[in-house]
């Protein structure tokens, strides 16, 4: 492999860990291109051994951002992608052998396998696979790029006039657009309640808000602690996913959504998330700990007076970043494909990634 | 003169024609110059000076005429009942107008979700009002008596009406207004004014020359409320008899120097002793009548820096029937002594022995190496941990839960480490990482047991309070029975303290006491008002066209320091909400341990009933 695109490689993994790419929108566009040089860089002998390299190379992405899991996921959807290839290939290859096709639902135990009939030559030269890995990617990068509108269509129907929506994830673009667009293009009057996310994202809460009202949206910034108080007059509560798991919980990149969402399933409230497809994830949560980010302490407790006067008792904190939500707190999934339940998730995943491909380091 | 009577209560838009087209033209844009006052209509040049003068005209003659004038106003307040809203309309237009002289006033924003509550801004709008009026006549410099008159002297340099007349015309434009709202008696309004007036005139340290006009803005937005005008006006009438230790306490409580419900009633409770050491009763009157009536003036006054918590409302009841009960034969000294020792003695059964007994009941809930939860800062909180710490040498571990803007977690962090005890300082944010560890139980203070056994207390409690009971850990709260009210509530938004919405604009993690204690609300305002006014001087400058062209940039830094919601008041979509407090549901509270016991929430009715003789 030639060392240009090891530079490549490199960088983008500094620039995770730097946090100088973040937010799986940006994440996610970036992985697909820095794939795309990746794949017609790569040499290989036999499909697999492309495989394989992917998989070292998402190994190595995740270790350079552990909760950044989109990384992961768009490698796995373009393995997906070329074991799809392949799997079609040795289907036609071994169209008179009659042999078992790969497994991939329970459907198919039951099923005769259908015999398609081989119309393409048996052989794929080399070139060709790359280029059709590559269109693959293209589409991806196209279905990301195209993801809110997507969403929007079906979520729209989700809300009514003069309703009052209270979101605790600012940072979420989609989130934005779609209210937005709810109320230019379709002209919905309603009102959001931003919830701050002190300490870690007040600053996108007030730029949220304000973007928001300069919209002509009647907005109002509440701080985390009045979420309870105001919860009975909520009609909907919407969050945005940084990371949907088989189970249909969620990580989301604000602190403070758990409880939201909590108090929405106390009052009865709907709670819908709006991802992106590339958001969902194979892995599992058994560990909500690992996947839950923890920041810096500078920010909820800049400096205490007792500092300066030398008191060395120990003082603990904790700042985390992101937030787990349970599935049982989330009503509905708006992905840019449709409107699922969070127990139908597992399905969707397994529909976009293969069972081999959820643990990139084993061989 | 009669054709400027006829105008001066703006009535029917029949009459305008004489008077030029600007006087259409304002009532044509009464509606919307209230959001958006100054820029398209207005931006006439010829047109505002019409109107000045019309204006001028307008005031001297209401002013000339304000004698008369109150019967044809009320006569034809009768007549033209359905033509009110137009009246409103204009005379609002005028008030504000009359306001903008320095500042855009900021749209009146009513939210539909709490629009009901009364916001800090017409609580302290009225808070000043009263403390300058009570400054100005006692001649202190400075603070509000500085700010007060100036608004006569740059009214002045605005070419405008003579200094004694500059407030009482904006007093009477709001003042029919409030007469068009309700049958309050205009005079007392237009007197409110002129009171405010004179003082100001009276006093020679106020003409600073080229300050604003606060106090009159701030006014006039709270006069539009009739109550709050009255009750102003009350105060201000009454303001010899406020005496200094109520004034210091409220500029405290204001400024949350002093938060917390017990806090705030025992310091209540001290100034009061004060007050009735320093009391004489006047002649002809006797002690036991006259003290109540006197301690209302001092409440009234109170009342004006915040709510009156439950705590001070239940003190102030006893203490009034406490007065009532002396005997009309004890000597005043006598009587005032045994007021103050009865005081002390309430202060001490109902809070400090109440504590003590509170603390050794929830006691046994803390064993060696369990993980306490608490949320704020509460006094007998704070207490109960150091006694089971320090006097019992439990070894524990407290989790403080804290919140914007207020930060009182950080004061009871402080308390507690400084002790020696081990303590984990979270917001509230962080409240699904914190429940994923072993918390044994969630300890909580209260605002108020309410009688249908819901906690009011600080905001966030609520959802601190479920969170503990989805995951079954147990909730107890500590609260003295002083706290328990005979209210009923069953929604934290239909009552509630609306707190300042700026401390939300500033992103940081210091409390806004800190933040107000370099900088003022009074200076912060004056500041505000002396920018925009040199920036409309220096772009009036422009436009005539000899202005020096080189006006410095307005500091660029404060500029970019600014917080992104610096300036949602003039926003008309953006709203800041900020409360005090919210209701916790009595299904999450496992117990409230007072000093009667530990009883379930359903029981607070019954103890109210059984020791309410005893209270």
């Amino acid at each position: 492999m030639s060392s240009d695109i090891n530079v490549t490689v490199a960088s983008f993994i500094d620039r995770l860990k730097r946090r100088q790419i973040y937010g799986s929108y940006q994440v996610s566009l970036e992985t697909l291109q820095l794939l795309k040089r990746f794949v017609s860089a790569a040499r290989w002998t036999n499909i697999n051994d492309l495989i394989s390299q992917l998989r070292a190379l998402g190994s190595r992405l995740a270790k350079a951002q552990p909760t950044e899991f989109t990384c992961g996921n768009i490698i796995r959807r373009v393995l997906a992608l070329i074991r799809d290839e392949v799997e079609e290939e040795i289907a036609s290859a071994m169209v008179q052998n009659n042999a078992e096709p790969m497994i991939s639902s329970m459907f198919s135990l039951l099923q005769k396998p259908v015999a398609t009939p081989s119309q393409r030559s048996v052989e794929h030269p080399k070139a060709d696979i790359r280029q059709v890995i590559i269109q693959g990617i293209k589409d991806l990068i196209d279905e990301i790029a195209n993801i809110d509108d997507g969403i929007q269509q079906i979520a729209i129907d989700l809300i009514h006039d003069r309703e009052i929506l209270l979101t605790p994830t600012p940072d979420s673009k989609t989130v934005l657009k779609f209210l937005i667009k709810a109320r230019e293009r379709n002209n919905r009057d309603f009102t959001v309640l931003v919830s701050e996310g002190f300490p870690n994202n007040t600053h996108v809460a007030h730029q949220f808000a304000k973007k928001l009202s300069e919209h002509g949206i009647e907005t109002t910034v509440i701080p985390d602690t009045a979420v309870f108080a105001l919860m009975s007059r909520v009609g909907k509560v919407i969050i945005g996913a940084k990371t949907v798991f088989t189970n249909g919980g969620t990580i989301s990149s604000t602190a403070g959504v758990s409880s939201v969402c909590e108090c929405a399933r106390e009052f009865k409230t709907p709670v819908f998330a709006v991802a992106g497809l590339y958001k969902l994830s194979p892995l599992y949560p058994f560990d909500i700990e690992k996947f839950v980010e923890v920041g810096g302490s500078q920010r909820v407790l800049p400096t205490m007076e007792n500092d300066r006067v030398g008191n060395h008792n120990r003082l603990d904190t904790v700042n985390p970043i992101a937030d787990y939500v349970p599935p049982e707190n989330i009503d509905i999934y708006i992905t840019n494909i449709g409107g699922f339940a969070p127990s139908f998730i597992y399905r969707v995943v397994w529909d976009n990634y293969k069972q081999q491909d959820v643990n990139l380091e084993a061989n | 003169m009669s054709e400027q009577n006829s105008q001066a209560p703006p009535s029917s838009p029949k009459e305008v024609p004489s008077s030029g087209s600007s006087g259409s033209s304002t009532s044509a844009t009464t509606t919307s110059s209230a959001t958006t006052e100054g820029k398209a209509p207005l931006s006439n040049k010829e047109l505002k000076e019409l109107k000045k003068k019309e204006k001028a005209a307008k005031r001297s003659a209401k002013k000339e005429a304000s004698g008369i004038s109150i019967e044809k106003q009320q006569q034809q307040a009768q007549q033209k009942r359905e033509k009110k809203q137009v009246q409103r309309d204009q005379q609002q237009n005028g008030g504000s107008k009359k306001g903008k002289v320095a500042v855009p006033a900021p749209v009146a924003k009513r939210s539909t979700l709490y629009g009901h509550l009364e916001t800090t801004e017409e609580r302290r709008a009225s808070l000043l009002a009263v403390t300058s009026a009570i400054s100005s006549s006692q001649a202190s410099k400075i603070t509000a008596a500085g700010l007060m008159l100036p608004s006569v002297a740059s009214v002045l340099s605005g070419s405008h009406v003579p200094t004694n007349s500059a407030i009482a015309p904006a007093m009477s434009a709001s003042t029919s207004q409030t007469h068009g709202l309700s049958s309050a008696p205009e005079p007392s309004v237009t007197e409110t004014a002129q009171l405010l007036a004179s003082m100001s005139v009276d006093d020679e340290f106020s003409l600073v020359p080229g300050t604003s006009s606060v106090i009159p803005q701030s006014l006039l937005k709270t006069l539009s409320f009739p109550q709050l005008s009255s009750s102003v006006k009350e105060l201000i009438t009454n303001r010899d008899l406020l005496h200094p230790a109520i004034a210091q306490l409220t500029s405290d409580i204001a400024g949350y120097k002093i938060v917390g419900s017990i806090p705030r009633c025992l310091a209540m409770l001290e100034a009061f002793q004060v007050a009735i050491t320093d009391y004489k009763t006047p002649e002809g009157t006797t002690l036991c009548r006259n003290l109540t009536s006197y301690l209302s003036h001092q409440i009234d006054f109170l009342k004006k820096a915040r709510p009156l918590s439950v705590t001070m409302g239940n003190a102030i009841r006893w203490l009034k029937q406490e007065i009532s009960l002396i005997d009309l034969a004890t000597p005043e000294a006598e009587a005032k002594e045994d007021l103050c020792e009865k005081i002390a003695q309430f202060a001490r059964e109902k809070i400090e022995l109440a504590d003590q007994l509170i603390i050794e009941n929830a006691s046994q809930h803390i064993s060696n190496g369990s993980t306490i939860l608490t949320y704020g800062c509460s006094k007998v909180l704070c207490d109960f941990f150091l006694y089971n710490a320090t006097e019992l040498g439990k070894d524990f571990q407290v989790i403080v839960v804290d919140s914007r803007p207020l930060f009182e977690g950080r004061k009871m962090t402080d308390i507690l480490r400084n002790h020696g005890l081990k303590v984990m300082y979270v917001l509230i944010t962080s409240l699904g990482t914190v429940f994923n560890m072993h918390i044994d139980y969630v300890f909580l203070g209260a605002h108020s047991i309410l009688s249908n056994g819901f906690l009011y207390s600080r905001v966030g409690t609520a959802m601190l309070a479920m969170s503990a009971k989805r995951r079954n850990i147990p909730v107890l709260v500590c609260c003295e029975s002083l706290k328990f009210s005979q209210r009923v509530q069953l929604d934290s938004v239909t009552s509630n303290e609306l707190a300042d919405p700026n401390d939300l604009v500033v992103i940081d993690s210091n409390n806004p006491v800190k933040r107000r204690s370099n900088k003022g609300f009074l200076l912060q305002q004056f500041i505000k008002e002396r920018e925009i006014e040199i920036a409309n001087s220096t772009q009036d400058q422009k436009k005539s066209g000899k202005g020096p062209a080189s006006s410095p940039p307005v500091s660029k830094t404060f500029e970019e320091n600014k917080p992104i919601l610096a300036d949602w008041q003039t926003s008309p979509k953006l709203n800041i909400f900020n409360i005090m407090y919210d209701l916790t549901p009595p299904e999450y509270i496992k117990k409230v341990i007072t000093e009667f016991g530990a009883l379930p929430p359903s029981s607070v009715p019954v103890i109210l009933r059984e020791y309410k003789g005893s209270a």
